[in-house]
């Protein structure tokens, strides 16, 4: 398998003197689901923003294929957020004053994709995933299921090489569940490296790596 | 994607999430309209006043040189061909000695005076241009009725016997007005010309160039008695034009200038607060791959396209009030100045809150409840 993404000597603490995140390695390739579990508090989520270039390490290093991401300027680093990641969040983060639709071809303009080109990956993947008779509803107008497999739509719209989700069935019914973690393991199919944070054991047990925090 | 492309979709976007902010966006664009409104309803008010007062004060003369000569000064025609080519000169006239007409139709009419005159642009009072080849006179309206020419054509006959041919009206600036009743009859320029001249106009191209023409002018008469000479300029109306341009333009200023900063503030203030009330927006933005620029750009065109509807909304309705109320409207220029201003001062007044919102760290603005 090829290494996607890699984490070497990882540290990271809001505050100087007490770090969240010490000295954590990991390796991760295509083909991928790893599971991240672990306590509350521990860090998990941090250490998914930081393999996620959202936030810079205090020392280590962050690396997307050979590049030296974690380092890249805040420019280069939201553009290789939105040409290279896919992400899910907890809460699904749809914006409630958009169209279903909208929310999911969002990322477009910060991938210098034109909407009309974005259009057909963007109703195909809503029929995938069951949602698109409600492709002009507002967030507010369906479920929190329907939610988060928009946002999923949204994360897998520009084939990203690497998935990152933060507790996506945390708020799902099983069958909803079911779905997302169908989704995530046809990514991996499809040569994405797949990266969950969460609690949900089935979810966990569906993944091809766990690493404990 | 190209250039354009990608300017419209930032645009689209821009649009899009002021529609989807409607509270924001109507506060922006009332204040915005307010601005103008105030703006046209109090500076475009003075400034149209001051266009009024200014132009009145042009009407009466502002820009005149008015020489006259006795017999003895020996100033003739000849001064018109010196004057021609002078820089700053935008009219001359210079006129004979007045000699007693009647209307020959009448006995014992009514005198009025008339007047040989030497007018190279004779259209500005509406005389023909080649009225001086033939002879004929034209007189102001005051001179027909004062003839009893009420057909405005006649003939009017001089005390030496000679007749003219009244062919018209002739309009009289209010520069001309002290030669009222005025009976004109224009005279062909010839080179070189000594008939004598009793009354010389210049005007002026500008009020401030009024006392370096009356220099030039009272350099180039060539009167051979300078005590038979007499020069008055409307310098003083001048002086007064320019204190009036000059205090009423820095009352305007000011006013404008406060009238701006405060929609400065008012709108940085209400942006400032979106930015806050929306923190989850651009951390889902910024996670998503928004860089900072492009957060900068969206409340940019955001606020732009809100002031740019707010703008034209309280300029028309600016326009409308002063319209309605029969004030004198300010100048098309001020006008469009303004509607740009608004915008302008609206947008800028955007920036802080549009990078302190692309400065948020999007992790923070994510785990916002």
């Amino acid at each position: 398998m090829n290494a996607i993404l890699s984490a070497e000597s990882l540290t990271f603490g809001y505050e100087a003197d007490t770090p969240l995140i010490r000295e954590w390695s990991a390796q991760f390739d295509r083909g991928e689901v790893v599971a991240i579990t672990g306590p509350s508090g521990r860090g998990k989520s941090t250490l998914l923003y930081l393999l996620g270039l959202m936030l810079k390490p205090t020392s280590g290093h962050v690396r997307l294929g050979t590049r030296e991401a974690s380092y890249y300027s805040d420019r280069e680093r939201a553009r290789l957020r939105a040409s290279e990641y896919g992400f899910v969040f907890q809460d699904a983060a749809l914006d409630p004053s958009r169209s279903v639709i909208d929310n999911v071809i969002e990322a477009t303009l910060y991938r210098d994709v034109s909407r009309d080109d974005a259009l057909p990956r963007a109703n195909e993947l809503l029929e995938r995933f069951g949602v698109a008779l409600r492709a002009h509803a507002r967030p507010g107008q369906i479920s929190g299921g329907q939610s988060q497999r928009i946002a999923l739509c949204r994360a897998l719209l520009g084939n990203p090489t690497v998935l990152l989700a933060d507790e996506p069935t945390g708020n799902l019914d099983r069958p909803t569940a079911a779905v997302v973690m169908d989704a995530f393991h046809e990514a991996a199919h499809n040569g994405a490296s797949v990266i969950v944070v969460t609690h949900d054991l089935a979810l966990v047990n569906s993944c091809t790596r766990v690493i404990e925090l | 994607m190209k250039r354009h492309q990608r300017f419209g979709a930032l645009l689209r976007e821009g649009l899009a999430v002021a529609r989807s902010q409607p509270v924001a966006s109507a506060v922006t664009l009332v204040i915005v309209s307010v601005m103008c409104v105030t703006i046209l309803l109090t500076s475009g008010k003075t400034i149209g006043s001051e266009q009024a007062v200014l132009g009145t004060i042009d009407s009466a003369g502002s820009r005149t040189i008015l020489v006259r000569a006795s017999p003895a000064s020996g100033l003739t025609t000849d001064v018109l061909e010196r004057l021609k080519d002078i820089e700053g000169i935008e009219w001359t006239a210079a006129f004979g000695p007045a000699v007693d007409g009647v209307n020959a139709s009448i006995d014992g009419g009514r005198k009025v005076p008339v007047r040989a005159a030497w007018i190279p642009d004779p259209s500005r009072l509406s005389i023909p241009p080649k009225a001086d080849a033939d002879g004929t006179a034209w007189a102001s309206a005051q001179a027909l009725a004062e003839l009893g020419l009420y057909d405005k054509v006649g003939s009017v006959s001089l005390d030496s016997g000679a007749q003219h041919l009244v062919a018209g009206e002739a309009t009289v600036p209010s520069y001309l007005a002290f030669m009222e009743p005025l009976v004109l009859v224009p005279q062909v320029e010839t080179v070189p010309n000594d008939d004598r001249v009793s009354v010389l106009v210049v005007l002026a191209k500008t009020p401030d160039l009024v006392v370096t023409v009356r220099d030039t002018v009272v350099s180039l008469l060539g009167v051979e008695d300078v005590q038979e000479v007499s020069v008055s300029t409307s310098a003083s109306l001048a002086n007064l034009r320019e204190l009036i341009q000059s205090q009423l333009g820095v009352y305007a200023r000011g006013l404008i200038a406060a009238i701006f900063g405060l929609t400065a503030l008012l709108v940085g203030c209400i942006l400032y607060a979106l930015v806050l009330l929306r923190r989850k927006d651009f951390g889902r933005r910024r996670a998503l791959g928004a860089t900072r620029r492009l957060i900068v750009a969206l409340v940019l065109v955001q606020t732009s396209a809100t002031a740019t509807l707010g703008a034209l909304l309280g300029t028309a309705v600016g326009v409308i009030i002063l319209v309605m109320s029969g004030d004198p409207l300010p100048t098309a220029g001020f006008t469009a100045s303004v509607t740009f201003m608004a915008v302008l001062v609206s947008t800028a007044a955007a920036l802080v809150p549009a990078v302190i919102a692309s400065r948020r760290d999007p992790l923070t603005e994510l785990r916002v409840p």
